[in-house]
């Protein structure tokens, strides 16, 4: 697997509470020419979305301190992070609507991730 | 009497509390744990030389066997306590019910919402959620699509959800614990100084109407963190 042109070197920031999901991710990611770090909390990933400066940040929807929906509005109200796409992550409900105007994300996906469909979100958004 | 009520009442939100804590635990934990395992097999699967059939073989079957667990976990989490209502909304997580009445007997429906449910109050959503839920796993696959409608208006002084679809075949009478919860929900619907309506029309089909009048402030909440 070698890295596509469209990810070698975007900065991708991994939100997950859950250490394996987070963890897997990052190597994925990593062995896809990302370079990508990991917070496992909300107020973590605002940290070190400031010092990272992210162009991706991949978003769990439930985590212990902050809801996703409050991070990514958050991250988009960073004025150095304004240009941050966001993909959010959740392990509820099967298809939900997600208006990007209000929710504060690009694009919405519904765990168990499939890779394919990561990787081509992580290529589009 | 009062005293009974008052009982039915804290055992009703005691046993809200247990449901809410056993499936934010299953979610957290088991929800994650499968998904996670389930991309890493995927990972795997991505990865693994084309000439090894077998093995591409069985780990596509691991994948399927996670992904039909973590179905069936949503599900009783969603029995559990709705968390996706809290999370993302009434509407999606009605979506979410459409889906899984989709997949159970091939019925399409589309909601009619009219009026913002977006900022509506998490006790009133958690219960028109319910209420649909409920009716739900009263029906059978219909003859006809067209005799299934689900609608939700909200105006400045209250909410209204209509239902109608078709009734079981089996007319037998539903499990204790159901009648439990049906009886539940007409308490708590009293309680907000509503009106509950759950009848058969003598022709095959249940109507259920709910009406909840809106609190005069704080109509709009977060969604819940978790």
């Amino acid at each position: 697997m070698q890295p596509t042109a469209s990810s070698a070197q975007r900065r991708v920031l991994i939100v997950d509470d859950h250490l394996a999901s987070a963890d897997l991710l990052l190597e994925i990611l990593s062995m896809e020419g990302y370079v990508a770090r990991v917070a496992h909390c909300g107020r973590d990933a605002v940290a070190i979305a400031r010092d990272f400066k992210p162009q991706i940040a991949v978003l769990d929807v439930g985590l212990p301190d902050l809801d996703g929906f409050a991070l990514a509005r958050l991250l988009k109200a960073d004025p150095q992070l304004r240009e941050i796409r966001l993909v959010g992550l959740s392990g509820y409900a099967q298809s939900p609507t997600v208006d990007p105007s209000t929710s504060g994300f690009d694009h919405y996906l519904v765990k168990p991730v499939d890779v394919e469909e990561l990787l081509s979100v992580l290529q589009r958004v | 009497m009062e005293q009974l009520t008052d009982l039915l009442h804290r055992l009703d939100n005691l046993r809200d509390d247990e449901r809410r804590q056993l499936s934010l635990e299953l979610h957290d934990t088991l929800v994650s744990t499968l998904s996670a395992t389930k991309l890493e097999c995927d990972w795997l699967l991505r990865a693994a030389p084309s000439g090894e059939a077998e093995s591409q073989k069985r780990l596509s079957r691991v994948s399927s066997s996670l992904a039909e667990a973590i179905q069936f976990i949503r599900q009783v989490i969603d029995k559990l306590w709705p968390s996706a209502v809290a999370h993302l909304g009434l509407v999606a997580a009605l979506q979410g019910q459409l889906a899984d009445l989709r997949m159970r007997l091939g019925v399409e429906v589309q909601p009619d919402v009219q009026g913002d449910m977006e900022t509506l109050p998490e006790l009133h959503a958690m219960m028109l959620f319910r209420a649909v839920q409920e009716t739900l796993n009263l029906s059978t696959k219909p003859a006809s699509t067209q005799r299934i409608k689900l609608t939700l208006r909200r105006n400045s002084k209250g909410i209204e959800l209509q239902l109608a679809m078709p009734r079981s075949a089996k007319r037998s009478d539903p499990p204790l614990s159901r009648q439990l919860d049906g009886a539940l929900m007409r308490e708590r619907v009293l309680r907000l100084r509503g009106e509950y309506l759950l009848a058969d029309d003598g022709e095959g089909t249940v109507h259920l109407r709910l009406y909840l009048p809106l609190p005069l402030r704080g109509r709009g909440i977060a969604r819940a963190t978790s």
